[in-house]
């Protein structure tokens, strides 16, 4: 089990003890770290998150005014160096509360409440037939079956559509955990398409719409596997 | 102080419960708080005298839990103390009181600190 952590506090000892903590359990690994709760939101906007550790009193966007804001619900522990805001917590359904200075056992009790409750949750996601993406400030629903392919350009995707792309910034990863296993998949590492738009397949190359696709070898097989062969 | 063993005046306890065995990683945080710290502890005091109190409780609530980090939370105390402060007499005397102990936690912190290092050396 991977968990893709976010570290938010406006102080750096703390944000660079968090930081050793995670290196203690090897089920976390620390995908950012923010020093305000504004930058944190707009890396949980774009990417996903697995566990929050998140200060609550940080100039600008508070701790608990973040939470208000999320766009999807995460495992968060908060971290504080007062004890008033144990209300708060409890309020906000957050799975632990860190009184700093954090303590070796403390921080492991907390991260096995995170393990117990991911592995609590359901498998798989329901079923769904669309992603939401975040593009020009307002999320925009994208069905599956309109999707043509998505392209890596580095730090954005682009989200090719029958008459429109899109260009979100996320990475490979984290659209192809969101997009249907059954319809699309990685054929080289910039590229994922969706099977039932192919229109030829020659070598190394495919064709969708009027693009032509390479085929990395390592995927050509399980690309052969996955299509109808007469 | 043979390996990861604090002194006496530090609340070992406590750092046994943070660092546990971990020297490289109490090396990093004591060189944080002599570095990053104590220089923003001194300037408590010019804040206190501007009368700029949401200054005064932002870094006043930034350093307090450091403190438990290199095993002198009792001077935690002070810090929740000015945080709530809005008169300048009584913020004089808080920070007076800072002062006062801190000049003999520092040394300490120091002599630490450089234990650490030495270990970090010798690895």
């Amino acid at each position: 089990m991977k968990i893709n952590c976010l570290i938010v506090d406006d102080e750096s000892m703390a944000r660079q003890s968090l930081e050793r903590l995670c290196t203690k359990r090897p089920e976390l690994t620390v995908m950012h770290v923010c020093t305000n709760g504004n930058e944190a939101l707009q890396i949980v906007e774009s990417r996903t998150v697995d566990l929050m550790f998140l200060d609550v009193e940080m100039p600008g966007l508070t701790g608990l005014e973040l939470l208000d804001l999320l766009p999807y619900s995460m495992p968060v522990v908060l971290t504080t160096s007062k004890t008033e805001y144990a209300f708060a917590a409890f309020q906000y359904q957050v799975i632990d509360y860190l009184k700093k200075p954090i303590t070796l056992p403390r921080f492991n009790q907390a991260v096995d409440k995170v393990v117990d409750t991911i592995k609590a949750a359901p498998a798989t996601p329901p079923p769904t037939n669309d992603i939401y993406v975040r593009t020009d400030g307002r999320f925009v629903r994208l069905a599956f079956d309109d999707i043509l392919y998505v392209e890596n350009t580095g730090d954005y995707v682009k989200i090719r559509m029958n008459s429109h792309t899109h260009v979100v910034h996320t990475t490979m990863k984290n659209l192809e955990e969101k997009l249907d296993p059954r319809r699309f998949l990685r054929v080289h590492r910039t590229f994922i398409v969706n099977l039932s738009r192919i229109i030829d397949i020659e070598e190394n190359t495919l064709v969708i719409a009027d693009k032509v696709i390479p085929i990395s070898r390592a995927n050509k097989a399980e690309l052969m596997n996955r299509i109808n062969i007469l | 102080m043979n390996s990861l063993d604090f002194p006496e005046t530090l609340d070992r306890v406590l750092l046994k419960d943070i660092y546990d065995d971990d020297a490289e990683y109490a090396y990093l945080m004591f060189g944080l708080f002599l570095t990053e710290i104590v220089p923003q502890i001194y300037t408590l005091r010019q804040v206190a005298e501007q009368q700029n109190w949401p200054l005064l409780r932002q870094i006043a609530h930034k350093i307090k839990p450091t403190f438990g980090m290199v095993g002198v939370p009792q001077m935690e105390q002070f810090f929740d103390k000015l945080e709530a402060e809005t008169q300048l007499q009584s913020a004089r005397a808080i920070i007076n009181s800072i002062d006062e102990k801190l000049a003999q936690v520092l040394p300490v912190v120091q002599t630490t600190y450089a234990h650490l290092k030495n270990l970090q050396d010798e690895n």
